[in-house]
């Protein structure tokens, strides 16, 4: 493995010898071995790889969506390793924002509506709280003016920028994004980086699953996977994507 | 060479599924047989005009129906021939009388038999357009004043009695006390009017009187060709008040109640009337069913679509024609109901077998059976299974069509789906929930109800002892025991006596065998009968006479409580004083005494009948008895006040008998036979059956309906469990990335839960609000002619919808549960 990052005692993330094995009919898939990763506060983290390396499994045992087969998963100085299903929702409910690579909006519910969700799901928020958390984020992503649409009402790029105000709505620690572009066409790909960069300079800590190379580039930080192993690990020279 | 591909295609998929199909199949032949065979059952009672051999549909003229007694009324014939004669559109009107017939020493056999007899004008045979195998019909010359009275007798009597010997027409038998001549033998199968197993003719007087009076026939009537029916309603709707002007005050008591005086309607509909509000409902139920049975298949094949939404995405990205898409998916549904209705005809075929055989054993007794309740399947059956599968088709093929057509089949190539459910989607899946919950809530309400009605009906305490006890019906011959209401009223108490002189000579020599214990007469016995009547206490009249209460009243012998296990409670039994002249005497049961001389003084007290005729004459109590029901306890003409007069004076020429005995059923049946022999041999005693039968024999067809209803309740109960939980998982399943997509962010297991339990408890209360008003609704339509049972109330209206919410609750919880214990990552991947 390539590296030419510094491991950081002050890490956010903390991943020790992270293994996923899945079995389906009865065959044995080692969708990632050993992986020890740090992630830092602040740090603009990309991640790439071919299709099936393991990035997107990564980046579920990040988000606590999944759970690694063994090892050690430390977040925020939490050992996350072995939680609960209630206290995983709460660490990813308060610690963690997503963006999907299919915006995943609930088309049910109004913009105002969907970037609020995570926080109807906290007891220690008000309504007053939310509206005016909601407000703030939307305004972020230039999306206040559209409160009232629902998704199928906005073109794709315009659901990915909800789907950004939702992820920070709650002011996460860490923005998990994969493939944040995949469903854009440049034009609007241009436009959500564009959030990215801006959050990322207003200290937020994101770590991207990307098959672009532009996009990667952005990041202060690139990884490359490779059959579920982190084969890379080096910075860019990209002087935006300043660690914080 | 397309349409071949997709078919096989279409069986394929089908046969890959076996589960699937087979479920899917048994629920259309359920749903498709319970539709075919009620609709046969309805057509051939009611809907389907009596036509015969002609090609007019025949109609019943007739009084108005008395909703009091639940019965038919008939109507004078002065009024039916000036309907005939005013009415242009009128083809023809006849007129009859059902009756029995006394037919003695036939074949030279001792002993007296009894027949179904319809006294009829002398037109009946050209009215139906059937005539004798044998002999002749009547003419108008035979109804003439002095011709020689003739009979004509039906196949089944010629067979069974005659033993085919056609040298009987022009013989002389003794029908009724006198000689008449066999004049013809009717085709096999001839029953009109309605149930007649011989024809005998009406007096002259009866069908071309010149004036008004106490005699009553019923009409049976043809239009003109071409005429509409809706034409004739209205021409009689003009002419009624015109005739009811010209009543005069002595017969103003052929107007109803309600100043209704004529009816006319399609004749089957007229032998039901007292059924109809069942049958309607029956009908109801049915088609819930079958749209029960259609939201399911149409859901059942919906989550299957969705299954394969990815495939048929990738037929329209490779240019597949819209048409062609529905098509395919239109060939399973083809499949699925066309081999479901296969074995729907034969579900119904053999439905309609067993109700023939029910109807059978119902009136296997008293041979009531009106002609044309033989049920079988008709072209018009299996053209109607036929547009019923095309619906079903359409229904349940096009709710996925639906779905292929409007999915975003981009989105679906790119990677999954946009996210969760679409909102028109989520709208149809709750709107289709809703609706299973409604119908299955109809068909269980009404089924739960009905069929502990006549559970009930059949198991009520009647007030009686029916062990050991036979009833029979006696008739005496009028031409030997005459009853003349036109006779001064010495006379009629004379031939009153005389009547009675029979029954209680009868009852004394019967009581002095071994083996019986007692004899009793009633006009109706406890648990038959039925219908009611105003009544005023003295002093205490209301201001109009029906604000009175009422009550049923009967005509019984002297010591008849004992016979059947009344008791008299207080006062006395009918004797000797109560049959002289002028002495009016009446027994009430302790219901009425209680209720009205709660100081327990009835005994003494005076009652008269009181109706809009006017007052009848004032009866002194002499005594109360035991309660007792007369009446089904399910029909809304029974009563459980009961009022009794002894009939000494006045004794019918019909009495129903009731015999206790000991030891065996069969001796006791023939002692009764023997000694009515001993006594008269002219006299009939027919209908011979336990107290029991006789009981439950007018709730047959009821109590037949009802398990109908429990087949249609078991069913029901199927299709709602399989179809909610059906529905609620293929909702869950449409949702199971929205899921992912709540818990991604943050949302506990309970949360998840919560919410999804908050929506279905939503649809539910809907549903269940929706299902339990039009429940009501259909159960007051049947209200008019049954008395549900109160508990039946709380059972349907408390544990159906119990049953419901335990259903939507396991539905919804179980596949929720499955989706909330996936991994997030793989409910956001889910497709």
């Amino acid at each position: 493995m390539t590296t030419t990052h510094k491991n950081s005692n002050n890490a956010l993330v903390k991943l020790v010898d992270i293994n996923k094995i899945f079995f389906t009919d009865e065959v044995e898939t080692q969708a990632l071995n050993a992986i020890n990763l740090s992630i830092d506060k602040g740090e603009y983290l990309s991640i790439s790889g071919p299709s099936g390396c393991g990035k997107s499994t990564l980046l579920s045992l990040l988000g606590l969506l999944d759970t690694s087969s063994n090892g050690q998963y430390n977040l925020a100085g939490h050992d996350v390793s072995d939680l609960s299903r209630d206290e995983r929702a709460r660490i990813r409910n308060k610690e963690i924002g997503f963006i999907f690579q299919s915006f995943n909006l609930i088309s049910d519910l109004s913009v105002e509506d969907n970037v609020a969700l995570p926080l109807t799901y906290r007891s220690d928020l008000s309504r007053k709280d939310v509206d005016t958390l909601v407000k703030a984020s939307l305004e972020k992503v230039d999306m206040a003016h559209r409160a009232n649409h629902f998704p199928s009402q906005l073109s794709g790029g315009q659901q990915q920028r909800v789907a950004i105000a939702r992820a920070i709505a709650g002011s996460p620690s860490i923005i998990l994004a994969d493939e944040p572009t995949g469903n854009l066409d440049s034009k609007n790909a241009q436009i959500v980086m564009n959030i990215l960069d801006t959050l990322h300079r207003d200290g937020v800590t994101i770590c991207m699953v990307t098959h672009d190379p532009s996009s990667a580039a952005r990041a202060s930080r690139m990884i490359e996977v490779f059959d579920g192993k982190i084969v890379a690990d080096k910075l860019t020279n990209n002087e935006s994507a300043i660690a914080v | 060479m397309s349409f071949w591909i997709d078919i096989k295609y279409a069986a394929r998929l089908l046969l890959k599924k076996p589960i699937f199909s087979l479920t899917s199949i048994l629920i259309v032949a359920v749903g498709l047989g319970l539709t075919v065979y009620t609709y046969s059952l309805l057509n051939n009672l009611v809907f389907k005009p009596l036509v015969l051999n002609g090609d007019t549909p025949i109609y019943a003229i007739e009084a108005e129906y008395d909703h009091n007694h639940l019965s038919r009324r008939p109507a004078d014939p002065f009024d039916l021939n000036r309907i005939k004669r005013d009415i242009d559109v009128v083809d023809d009107i006849g007129f009859s009388q059902d009756g029995t017939a006394l037919f003695q020493d036939i074949e030279g056999k001792s002993g007296t038999v009894k027949f179904n007899a319809s006294y009829v004008s002398w037109n009946i045979f050209e009215f139906s357009s059937t005539q004798p195998m044998l002999g002749r019909g009547f003419n108008v010359e035979d109804q003439q004043k002095g011709a020689e009275p003739v009979v004509v007798l039906s196949f089944e009597v010629w067979r069974d009695y005659f033993d085919r010997n056609e040298q009987v027409v022009d013989t002389l038998l003794t029908v009724e006390g006198e000689k008449m001549r066999v004049i013809g033998v009717m085709p096999q199968g001839y029953a009109f009017p309605s149930v007649a197993q011989t024809w005998l003719l009406l007096p002259p007087n009866f069908i071309d009187p010149v004036e008004r009076s106490r005699t009553s026939v019923f009409g049976f009537m043809k239009l003109k060709a071409g005429v509409d029916f809706s034409t004739f309603e209205q021409e009689l709707a003009r002419i009624t008040p015109l005739i009811i002007q010209d009543i005069p005050e002595d017969f103003e008591w052929r107007v109803s109640d309600n100043g209704n005086f004529l009816r006319a309607l399609p004749y089957k509909e007229a032998a039901i009337t007292q059924y109809y509000s069942i049958f309607i409902a029956m009908f109801i139920v049915v088609f819930l069913i079958l749209l029960l049975a259609c939201i399911n298949i149409g859901n059942l094949l919906l989550a299957r679509v969705n299954e394969r939404i990815k495939e048929v995405a990738i037929r329209v990205a490779l240019g597949i024609p819209r048409a062609r898409l529905v098509w395919q998916m239109l060939w399973e549904s083809i499949f699925l109901c066309t081999i479901g209705g296969f074995f729907a005809l034969l579900l119904a075929g053999w439905g309609l077998d067993i109700t023939n055989d029910i109807f059978t054993q119902a009136y296997a007794v008293n041979d009531q059976k009106p002609f044309w309740w033989e049920l079988s399947l008709d072209a018009n059956a299996i053209i109607v299974l036929i547009m019923t599968i095309v619906a079903m088709i359409l229904i349940t093929g096009l709710i996925p069509a639906w779905r292929a057509l409007t999915g975003d089949f981009n989105a679906i190539l790119r990677d999954g789906t946009r996210g969760a459910l679409g909102k028109k989607a989520a709208r149809a899946t709750k709107a289709l929930v809703i609706s299973e919950i409604l119908l299955s809530c109809v068909v269980l309400v009404i089924a739960t109800i009905l069929l502990y009605t006549s559970y009930s009906a059949a198991h009520a305490d009647y007030g009686v002892e029916t062990d050991n006890r036979i009833t029979a019906r006696l008739e005496l011959p009028i031409l030997a025991y005459p009853m003349n209401r036109a006779d001064p009223e010495e006379q009629q108490r004379e031939s009153g006596f005389k009547r009675s002189k029979f029954y209680y000579q009868l009852k004394e020599k019967m009581e002095a065998l071994p083996n019986i214990e007692g004899v009793a007469f009633m006009s109706e016995f406890p648990g038959t009968g039925g219908g009611t009547s105003f009544f005023e206490i003295e002093g205490r009249a209301a201001q109009a006479y029906n604000e009175n209460p009422f009550s049923n009243n009967e005509m019984v012998s002297q010591d008849s409580w004992r016979v059947v296990g009344m008791l008299i409670v207080s006062g006395r039994d009918f004797d000797y004083r109560d049959v002289e002249a002028g002495m009016l005497s009446i027994i009430v049961n302790e219901s009425i005494a209680n209720e009205f001389f709660p100081d327990g003084d009835a005994v003494g007290k005076r009652v008269r009948r009181v109706s809009s005729r006017g007052e009848g004459d004032w009866n002194t109590i002499i005594g109360v008895v035991s309660d007792t029901f007369h009446g089904s306890a399910m029909r809304s003409s029974s009563a459980s006040y009961n009022s009794y007069h002894v009939f000494d004076a006045f004794a019918p020429t019909r009495i129903n008998v009731a015999v206790h005995y000991s030891g065996r059923q069969a001796l006791a049946e023939q002692a009764l036979t023997q000694t009515i022999i001993e006594i008269d041999s002219s006299v009939a005693a027919f209908h011979v059956q336990t107290y029991d039968a006789l009981i439950y024999q007018p709730m047959m067809l009821v109590t037949a309906v009802s398990k109908i209803f429990l087949l249609c309740g078991v069913v029901a109960v199927f299709l709602a469990a399989s179809g909610i939980y059906a529905m609620a998982a293929n909702g869950v399943t449409q949702r199971t990335q929205e899921i992912g997509v709540r818990r991604a962010l943050g949302a506990t297991d309970s949360m998840v839960m919560r919410l999804f339990m908050k929506q279905a408890m939503i649809q539910l209360t809907l549903g269940l609000l929706l299902g339990l008003g039009m429940s009501l609704w259909v159960i007051d339509l049947m209200t008019d002619t049954m008395v549900m049972n109160e508990i039946s109330y709380y059972i349907g209206f408390i544990a159906v919808p119990a049953l419901i919410i335990v259903m939507v609750v396991v539905a919804t919880y179980i596949p929720t549960r499955r989706v909330v214990l996936m991994e997030p990552s793989n409910a956001l991947h889910h497709d």
